[in-house]
């Protein structure tokens, strides 16, 4: 009844990483996510979330990063995240069927997907699932001077209690950004989407997500702003 | 040598549930009780002024200082209403 998960390894110049596609019967549009720095491609919250979004007709292609692949906990150089990801993009293109292709993760793999887009990767759009603006504590190292060269939309969902972008200070950044930015709240949600007192687990949070993920995607199609 | 992380998750993709009362996360506001609903009556919906037709699972939005002002959305005209008020919706007449 629900359509399995491709698994393909991807080759790239610091190794093998392994990939999962997950497509509906007849997908209206793909969308290659990169995993948080915490968790791989098989976390429970990125499993849920493609999960989710395949019932409403968007193609995903996952894939980890190369120190997840090796089990190391510290992320590889930025030089490295962004080959990662230029490799993911391109593997995503090609089962995209010549239907659009849209960029995302959460937290570290959208800011370095938002990075790439920044310097010319051909996403249609972007999805931010919780993006880390600035470390916690830390406003005065925001991390928002690439998102202003962006010219494609983008949708940044975040949890209002999230310690990695405060609301003041993404409002701002979204303002700023003018049309081209969404804004999603969640009300007192966590940097991973979790609710006080709204038991979930993390595959749940990724599905609920893409409810609305679906129809930013549909509207990036339709060229819709 | 195997990696334990190249293996495919034992856990089932099956479908995810959430009670089906709950409404989406994205779809709460401070102010607002939002519950989802599909009822046997049809409704106006004051986003797009079409009906709401029954069965339907669409979204019941109750200001907390006004609740006779329950209003029933589409669940996207609700999105929309909120992506255009940036968050902060007000009651309609």
């Amino acid at each position: 009844m629900t359509t399995p998960e491709v698994r393909a390894e991807l080759d790239l110049p610091a190794g093998t990483v392994s990939t999962a596609w997950l497509a509906p019967p007849d997908p209206f549009a793909t969308l290659v996510l990169g995993h948080g720095a915490g968790a791989g491609m098989d976390h429970p919250f990125m499993a849920g979330f493609s999960r989710g979004i395949s019932l409403d007709g968007v193609a995903t292609l996952r894939f980890n990063f190369p120190y997840i692949e090796r089990g190391r906990r510290s992320p590889d150089p930025e030089r490295v995240l962004r080959e990662a990801w230029l490799g993911a993009f391109d593997a995503g293109v090609a089962r995209s069927d010549g239907k659009a292709v849209l960029a995302g993760g959460k937290s570290l793999g959208g800011r370095i997907a938002s990075m790439c887009v920044a310097d010319g990767l051909p996403a249609a759009g972007l999805v931010f699932l919780g993006y880390p603006l600035h470390p916690p504590g830390k406003p005065e190292r925001i991390r928002d001077e690439h998102l202003y060269r962006i010219e494609v939309p983008m949708l940044f969902l975040h949890g209002t209690g999230d310690p990695f972008a405060t609301p003041e200070l993404l409002s701002t950044v979204i303002a700023k950004l003018g049309a081209r930015a969404e804004d999603v709240p969640v009300q007192g949600g966590d940097h991973s989407f979790n609710v006080r007192g709204r038991k979930r687990d993390a595959r749940e949070v990724g599905a609920e997500l893409a409810t609305v993920v679906a129809p930013f995607v549909r509207r990036v199609v339709d060229g819709i702003r | 040598m195997p990696r334990k992380n190249r293996r495919a998750p034992d856990e089932p993709l099956g479908p995810v549930r959430r009670p089906q009362s709950e409404a989406e996360m994205w779809a709460l506001v401070p102010g607002f009780d939002v519950r989802r609903v599909a009822s046997e009556k049809p409704y106006r919906c004051p986003g797009c002024d079409h009906m709401i037709q029954p069965g339907v699972w669409h979204l019941v939005v109750i200001p907390q200082d006004d609740p006779d002002e329950r209003r029933h959305w589409h669940t996207e005209c609700w999105r929309r209403e909120l992506h255009r008020t940036r968050g902060k919706p007000r009651p309609h007449d």
